[in-house]
């Protein structure tokens, strides 16, 4: 007859294990049997019958089984090797062979990895340039080579020097018996953890790390010694961990709008700051974004965390069904009237229906008169087709711009004046650009870094985030030109740059050498730079009330304000929302000469400096929000999505 | 895309920019790691879903074992039933069948019977007619007295 068997595992499954080592415990009884049953695991690649014994009174009591205290309880314990198992437990009446199935289960098994030890020197802390000795040995793998790293140093060390003793306790180590190795020299002076890595015969790196940590300051090259720091100087975290997504929605919209921003460049560009926060916000907010830009969707990768999806121009279908649900946008918000955005805007606006709004964040006009190097007279008195060849597709187009303005839905501005460039009839909406919270907060200066970089106390560092073309390349020059007057009169101040220059500075190439500016090129993440901008003093946004300054606002200038110090700008844009001596230092000209002048005051007032920096910090809380910005703009979309469609659009 | 260009070539300048440079890359590998670990820590979530879904696939299939079992079980025990019934009804059909042959002939019994009971019934009345005329007949009449002597000397 057929044994009956009752049985329970009580390890949690599923059944994972990172060092190899299986433990499952439970208990099995057979009916009308008097003793446990036998019990082993079983799989494809072996047993696990090791097992451990125990009472278990709670299953006498609940099989009623009057003579208690048998050993109904297990514990089955032994190793497999890594990877997937299918594992049987299986029983068999006292004294039989006849095994039954009681459960089938799965059990994951990973690599213990590589193990390795440093045995001499003996003390953990390795203080002498000496050779070191241990061992490394995989469980997996065949070990070729073996290095020790700590710090920048890499140590090669001649490995396969017979070990008896790690066999014992790794057998399944291919390399166990020859798994000895030794440092080929002494280790040179070094600061910092040792980890062993081992290169297998495929080539494959493992690390592992030690219970050692060098902290060698002298050896065959510096035998007078170095002054190695206990900890390296480093740039402060990227972001601040938050606990909370600052752009948590509150509830579900009731009107969830789908919003294609367009783009006249790729995800570099500044406008891409701005667009990114905005469609992040509004997506945390409940409601669809995708981004158009004209080419190299694949620079997305800037905005790491980005919620929204990229495309490219040419991937949108001309019936503009691009969003999840499978439909069109409800808003198309055209990033400026650049003649690339202007013709794609218009064709699928019209067969959309959807409601186009167009973004100013310049002069378009002036921008076009740097960049063709005319006066929008010149411009304007050109034949037609004669513009047509000169105005490049990154540019607006004097007229059509204006067309493309007046035929709008609605109009988004970034300063007050840009309202005078807008023709009547469009709403418009102001809303302010802000600074990523998470990666633009008030940081305190990393000294130790500052120290590491000879930036002494008595040292000002400057900090400018910002390409360079035609329409500002004079203001940066200015920027430029303060800090050599600075440091000729012996005010050391150091200049850091990131960005691209699409056009030179000056053409005064001789005025390099001794400057101290730091071109550090464009950084590839934008959440980097407020780390980077902790090194500054001061930040200084040049230039003066003009054409071009009156109607754009510098988007640089909220991560400024954000990182807490004190901001020189000038009585332009946002420096006539400024509060002199309180929230900025307003100059109402930032040339090279005010800009020297007001470095050197806020250098000899050091209560000035605190005082404009806790005000910047201040005014950028009050002032910069991107989910504020957000909703406002969602607003404005809804004033108009809730409008009959407008005549003059006729639907595909 | 122009290059960016070093305003010195001051080797401390160049030392400095390196050093800041580092601690950028210092900050990408940092981002790297967050997202290795956050990708890792999915994955695992993924394998022990997997797992748990496997095992709870070994499960059903065991239970769906054993039902197979008991139904096979079941299966011959009412195969064995339906053959006992199949026996009993081909019995009790035979039986049947010799009961309805045995009435068969017992109707055909009961037929001749009824005929011969019919014809003797007939005869009966017959008779009866005939005795009913003799005894009506005045010969009959007139040999009364001599039966009923007959019957006092018998």
């Amino acid at each position: 007859m057929t044994p009956r068997f009752q049985h329970r595992i009580e390890t949690a499954l599923p059944l994972q294990s990172n060092d190899g080592v299986l433990e499952i415990k439970g208990w099995a009884s057979q009916e009308g049997a008097n003793l446990p049953p036998e019990i082993k695991i079983v799989s494809d690649r072996g047993e696990i019958s090791a097992i451990h014994r125990c009472a278990r009174p709670d299953v006498d009591a609940a099989f009623g089984i009057a003579d208690a205290g048998k050993l109904w309880g297990f514990t089955l314990r032994g190793k497999l090797p890594a990877g997937a198992h299918l594992l049987r437990l299986v029983a068999a009446e006292g004294g039989t062979d006849r095994w039954q199935t009681l459960q089938r289960f799965t059990a994951v098994v990973f690599s213990r990895g590589l193990q390795a030890s440093i045995e001499f020197p003996v003390d953990l802390t390795l203080r002498e340039s000496v050779r070191i000795q241990g061992w490394a040995a995989h469980p997996d793998a065949s070990i070729r080579a073996v290095e020790l790293h700590y710090g920048t140093r890499r140590v090669p060390c001649e490995f396969g020097l017979s070990r008896l003793d790690v066999p014992q306790f790794l057998p399944e180590a291919p390399d166990a018996g020859k798994s000895g190795f030794v440092s080929v020299k002494n280790a040179p002076a070094g600061r910092s953890v040792v980890r062993v890595i081992a290169i297998d015969a495929h080539g494959g790196r493992h690390v592992a790390r030690t219970n050692r940590y060098a902290e060698i300051n002298r050896d065959e090259e510096n035998p007078a010694g170095l002054n190695l720091p206990a900890q390296p100087a480093r740039l402060p975290p990227a972001r601040r961990t938050s606990p909370a997504d600052p752009f948590s929605p509150p509830h579900s919209p009731a009107k969830p709008l789908r919003v294609l921003f367009v783009l006249y460049g790729d995800f570099t560009s500044n406008s891409a700051i701005h667009v990114a926060a905005l469609a992040n916000a509004m997506i945390a907010l409940g409601h669809a974004c995708i981004v158009a830009v004209p080419e190299h969707a694949e620079t997305l990768s800037y905005h790491r965390g980005a919620r929204f999806r990229a495309v490219v121009f040419d991937a949108v279908p001309s019936d503009g069904r691009i969003f999840p649900d499978g439909n069109p946008p409800d808003v198309i918000h055209a990033w400026t009237t650049r003649e690339n955005v202007r013709r794609f805007c218009e064709p699928l606006r019209q067969v959309t229906g959807a409601k186009l709004v167009v973004h100013l964040e310049d002069h378009e006009l002036r921008i076009l008169e740097l960049n063709l190097n005319r006066s929008r007279h010149e411009l304007l008195e050109l034949e037609a087709a004669a513009l047509e060849q000169l105005v490049p597709p990154t540019l607006s187009h004097p007229q059509r711009s204006r067309e493309f303005l007046a035929s709008a839905d609605g109009v988004t501005v970034i300063t007050e004046k840009l309202r005078d460039l807008v023709p009547a009839g469009p709403p418009i909406h102001l809303f302010w650009p802000a600074a990523d919270p998470g990666a633009f907060f008030p940081r305190p200066v990393p000294r130790d870094l500052r120290a590491a970089l000879g930036f002494g106390d008595d040292h000002t560092v400057l900090f400018y985030h910002g390409n360079v073309h035609a329409a500002n390349r004079a203001e940066i020059h200015e920027l430029y030109q303060a800090v050599d007057e600075l440091n000729a009169r012996g005010a050391k101040t150091t200049l850091i740059r990131t960005g691209r220059d699409f056009c030179p500075i000056s053409n005064d190439t001789a005025k390099t050498d001794g400057r101290q500016v730091l071109f550090l090129g464009q950084i590839e993440q934008h959440a980097h730079l407020g780390a980077l901008l902790a090194l500054a003093d001061f930040f200084v946004q040049p230039g003066e009330a003009d054409a071009f300054n009156d109607y754009r606002f510098p988007s640089k200038l909220p991560e400024f304000f954000a990182i807490g110090r004190p901001v020189i700008l000038p009585r332009t844009n946002l420096g006539n929302s400024l509060r002199h001596g309180e929230d900025a230092y307003v100059l109402e000209r930032a040339d090279a000469t005010a800009i020297a002048a007001a470095i050197r005051t806020l250098r000899a007032d050091p209560l000035l400096r605190e005082r404009l920096g806790t005000g910047a910090a201040a005014f950028a809380a009050k002032r910069f929000s991107w989910q504020r910005s957000a909703e406002g703009l969602l607003s404005f979309y809804g004033q108009m999505t809730s409008l009959p469609i407008s005549p003059r659009l006729t639907h595909a | 895309m122009p290059e960016p260009r070093d305003e010195s070539a001051d080797p401390l300048s160049l030392l400095q920019k390196q050093l800041i440079l580092s601690q950028v890359q210092i900050l990408e590998l940092e981002d790297v790691r967050d997202e290795l670990q956050a990708t890792i820590a999915a994955r695992a979530k993924v394998l022990t879903e997997l797992q748990t879904v496997a095992d709870g696939a070994l499960r059903e299939t065991a239970a769906a074992k054993d039902a197979e079992t008991i139904a096979r079980t079941a299966l011959h025990s009412a195969r064995e039933d339906a053959e006992r019934l199949r026996s009993t009804l081909e019995r009790l059909q035979q039986a049947a069948d010799v009961s309805a042959r045995r009435l068969r002939e017992m109707e055909a019994d009961l037929a001749a019977t009824q005929r011969a009971v019919t014809e003797k019934a007939g005869r009966i009345e017959t008779l009866d007619a005939e005795l009913k005329g003799m005894k009506a007949s005045r010969s009959w009449r007139w040999m009364a007295p001599l039966r009923s002597l007959e019957r006092l000397f018998r």
